[in-house]
């Protein structure tokens, strides 16, 4: 085939619309904010959420160090800048709200529970996400479903409560756990971090908050799902993770958000805390919705995820695969501080169309014998950008410090972008770090040698692909590696020649 | 580039505020010089620019690890009166022995004495040096570009004709010999079709006190032109080396570079190279050599703008004491290169704990079918090689030097020159030792 033909033949298979089978709007009534952002606005969501002053305080103190930041463009993304006046910030299902002031009480959230919207229900049902009581007696999996601002539903935190874990939405941990939440909120992500994450500390919507406590394994996966439903809200969850002691948890992300023809905005704030010789296990799955042909509606994530391995022996793992998003912007990083800590990243970006990923990681050593592997593998099809961009620092405290980082990146057609930007500084003379980044595209004579063998072309891709992403889907769990294998299918879907 | 009016003016420390107003007033004593309108109308524009754009600061993303603080502190000048004196054994010292077609510059003054008869070259190579006209200026928001265009006064160029190939060197040395004097380099090299050109560059000082060269080079290859160009930096701990080498390369042309960047307590040479036709082939490579307070950047931009272009790379650091290294290398595959091959290796060693090195080795893709890759590692001598050499017999000392040494001259295995990769084998040896 020559080239020519071989790239029309790629635009004509690109032209086709792929489906987004998330994209469904719920209809249910709801309390959205008017849209704007204002000091009175903070206040109202934090009144609505029925907060102790301290949270308030924190929000507004981040607000007005929001007011002095500029929001930054060094990212490889193009986009308009964003009217931020034009966002709702807060949006959620009315009967869930339960009139809002009883809606942090127990006995309000498990009635809440039984009474929730049936439509709310409805979509995470079709969504697959299993949070209605009979549903989940044979899941391994505890879930908890935001839907725009609100927590939802949490399941099997009875179940968890026995061990001790604490699995809730974070405006309950606010007022059940105000001790754990005031000691860690802000401790790895302040709110004058970044542009995005003061947003987020200032107009917070909801989260997950997870506790678990000292020599605790956690038997089953803990999760989140997130649901950006109506149009033109911003979606702002704060998850905070706490691993006490000798513990373990497995925690999974999944989100999706319905077809609209505006950006939406998800700016989240993701904090880890890992203690002595804990181990936490962060999956995320993305796809978020990446807008049409043109990305025009698809969703600007934009995120802040730090876990910090505060005791000695500790381990992070952050996997994530990411798919959706019109624009990501989105670096889970690992300061690596206890002793003989481990922090990991394992990613798969797929971009397609006009999609624009900007990701990576920061693996910041401090602690000795500190120890951190970055495995990257970045897919551009389509028109779109994908970019790796990371750090490895080693500060003059870490003697024998360890990195390696592998990142790959794989052009799909002769339209898009792929590009590496690492950031690599060393201060310790003991510390042995290796980087490796190498671009390729799918060889016509592995394709050949396929085809040669009776499997259709769109196979062989897809067979290529996956193998190419092996790495970091073995370490997804089970469930999810199957999700992110599909979804890499339904993404790369007529993308190839 | 930018009219300077839609510039938006950036707040200056008051220290760089100075050294602005310094250099606007060494530009204005030359434009008060010179007769030619255009090019006082240009060097006007480069001042109203950096006056506007300021100087680099730590915050700027180019310039995050190299710091302009110590530089800013003193006010080098121009075309001091008279020259140093130039210990011929000093000379003797830094020359090789191997001919060469020898031009020498003392504090940035053409010194025919020292230098060979131009009239002696061979046919079809010319030397020339002659007052910088306005075509000749940079015209780019760099800082030390913008400095360029400011404070030069003259232009060496050479050419050397279509199908001829040089086979001497032709040697540049630059020598300062005045505390506090500042060259500003400008050489323009034109290699045309099917010519060869090997280019020896050193700078070195005999001053005392802080001197400062930066300079400019702007080379264009013709098809099938081969040049080869050694840099040897070679000043003293405290003085600063700035140079940034712009060049075009047409089809099948061969660019061949190796900076040895041993001095300077800042130093920072660019390359930026535009792989402008098909077959073109660039190899860039770095040995560096840090120790005392020494920054040692060394940074590549290499363009691949046409298909089926090669382009490798290999950059090493040695750093000792509290010395630092910044290596900054980016490959730019445009849309439509297709068959690219471009690889970039970063490997550095630590020789204290002290000692740092940021490295950014990155990759700019828009064409699929390219080979691009990049390699980087940074760490300390690997104890079991140590060993080895202690189990045969060689001393601690001797076997980590050998073990240095040999890390840090790989780069001159690609120097098919038998008596320069000597001399450049025995001009860095002598700092290890």
């Amino acid at each position: 085939m020559s080239e020519a033909t071989q790239y029309e033949e790629i635009n004509d298979l690109l032209s086709k619309k792929t489906g987004y089978k998330e994209g469904f709007v719920t209809q249910t009534s709801v309390e959205t904010f008017e849209k704007g952002i204002s000091e009175e606005v903070v206040r109202a969501i934090s009144a609505k959420k029925n907060e102790p002053e301290w949270m308030l305080e924190f929000r507004l103190k981040a607000y007005r160090h929001w007011l002095t930041m500029e929001e930054p463009h060094w990212a490889k993304a193009n986009y308009n800048p964003l009217d931020y006046q034009d966002y709702s910030y807060y949006s959620a299902p009315e009967c869930s709200a339960c009139g809002g002031d009883t809606c942090a009480a127990d006995e309000a959230k498990k009635a809440e529970i039984a009474e929730m919207d049936l439509e709310v229900a409805k979509a995470f049902a079709a969504l697959g996400v299993p949070i209605v009581g009979s549903e989940n007696e044979n899941t391994n999996i505890a879930v908890d479903a935001i839907f725009d601002s609100v927590s939802v539903s949490t399941t099997k935190r009875e179940e968890l409560e026995k061990l001790g874990i604490i699995f809730c939405s974070f405006s309950e941990a606010v007022h059940e756990h105000p001790e754990l939440v005031q000691k860690y909120l802000g401790t790895v992500v302040p709110y004058h971090d970044n542009y995005f994450a003061a947003l987020n500390s200032a107009v917070a919507s909801d989260g997950t908050f997870v506790y678990i406590p000292e020599n605790v394994r956690c038997p089953i996966d803990l999760s989140t799902y997130f649901r950006i439903n109506e149009a033109k809200t911003g979606q702002f969850e704060r998850t905070i993770l706490i691993a006490d002691k000798n513990s373990y948890v497995s925690y999974l992300e999944g989100c999706s958000a319905p077809v609209r023809d505006t950006y939406q905005l998800h700016a989240a704030v993701v904090e880890v805390i890992v203690l002595d010789d804990a181990e936490v296990k962060y999956s995320t799955v993305q796809n978020w919705y990446p807008g049409d042909d043109d990305c025009e509606g698809g969703i600007l994530n934009f995120v802040t995820k730090r876990g910090i391995c505060e005791g000695k022996n500790s381990k992070l793992s952050w996997t994530q695969a990411e798919t959706g998003s019109a624009i990501t912007w989105k670096y889970p990083s690992c300061i690596l501080k206890g002793d003989n800590s481990i922090g990991e990243f394992y990613s798969v970006a797929l971009t397609n169309r006009r999609q624009q990923a900007d990701t990576g990681t920061k693996m910041i050593h401090i602690g000795k014998n500190t120890r951190s592997t970055i495995i990257s593998k970045g897919l551009s099809a389509g028109r779109s950008d994908n970019t790796y961009r990371g750090l490895v620092k080693i500060l003059p405290s870490a003697e024998n410090a360890r990195n390696f980082t592998q990142c790959d990146s794989m052009l799909i057609g002769d339209q898009c972008g792929a590009h590496t930007f690492p950031y690599i500084e060393v201060e310790n003379a003991t510390a042995k770090m290796e980087h490796e980044a190498t671009t390729s595209r799918i060889g016509e004579d592995q394709l050949f040698y396929c085809q040669q063998r009776g499997i259709s072309e769109q196979d062989a891709i897809s067979m290529i692909v996956n193998g190419y992403c092996k790495e970091v889907f073995k370490e997804l769990p089970l469930e999810f590696a199957q999700e992110a294998e599909e979804l890499l299918a339904i993404s790369l879907e007529g993308s190839v020649g | 580039m930018a009219a300077v009016n839609s510039i938006k003016p950036r707040k200056q420390s008051p220290v760089a505020q100075k050294a602005i107003e310094h250099y606007i007033g060494l530009s204005q004593s030359l434009n008060a010089k010179t007769q030619n309108q255009m090019l006082s109308a240009k060097r006007l524009d480069a001042q109203k620019k950096l006056q506007a754009l300021g100087l680099p600061m730590r915050r700027d993303e180019d310039w995050q690890y190299t710091s302009l603080n110590h530089w800013m502190q003193t006010a080098f000048e121009q075309n001091l009166p008279g020259w140093g004196k130039v210990n011929p054994d000093q000379l003797k010292a830094i020359l090789p022995i191997f001919g060469t077609h020898r031009f020498v510059w003392i504090d940035g003054v053409f010194s025919q004495d020292l230098s060979c008869d131009s009239a002696s070259l061979p046919s079809g190579l010319t030397v020339e040096s002659a007052e910088i006209t306005n075509a000749d200026l940079v015209d780019s928001n760099h800082a030390f570009e913008l400095l360029h265009d400011m404070l030069a006064e003259n232009r060496t160029k050479i050419r050397v004709q279509k199908n001829v190939a040089i086979e001497k060197p032709v040697e540049l040395v630059y020598i300062q010999t005045q505390p506090k004097s500042l060259a500003t380099l400008s050489l323009d090299v034109q290699v045309e079709e099917n010519a060869q050109l090997t280019l020896i560059q050193q700078v070195v000082s005999f001053a005392d006190e802080p001197v400062c060269i930066n300079g400019v080079l702007q080379m264009e290859l013709a098809a099938q032109a081969i040049c080869k160009q050694y840099v040897v930096q070679d000043l003293n701990t405290n003085d600063f080396y700035f140079n940034n080498q712009h060049v075009h390369q047409q089809a099948s042309s061969v660019f061949d570079t190796l900076y040895v960047g041993l001095g300077a307590e800042v130093s920072r040479h660019q390359n930026t190279v535009n792989l402008c036709g098909e077959y073109a082939d660039a190899s860039q490579n770095t040995i560096a050599f840090g120790k005392g307070e020494q920054t040692i950047d060394s940074r590549t931009d290499t363009q691949h703008l046409a298909p089926h272009c090669n382009s490798q790379q290999l950059h090493k650091f040695v750093l000792d004491e509290q010395s630092r290294g910044v290596f900054n290398g980016m490959i730019y595959v445009a849309k439509g290169a297709q068959k690219t091959d471009g690889q970039m290796d970063n490997k550095n060693l630590l020789l204290s704990n002290n000692a740092k090195m940021d490295t950014k080795p990155q990759l700019e893709i828009y064409a699929d079918d390219v080979k691009c890759s990049h390699g980087c590692a940074s760490g300390q001598i690997d104890e079991n090689q140590v060993f080895y050499c202690q189990a045969r017999g060689i001393h601690q000392h001797d076997a980590v030097q050998l073990i240095t040494k040999a890390f840090l001259l790989e780069p001159l295995d690609n120097v098919s020159n038998e008596a320069i990769r000597d001399w450049l084998m025995q001009r860095v040896s002598k700092l290890l030792a």
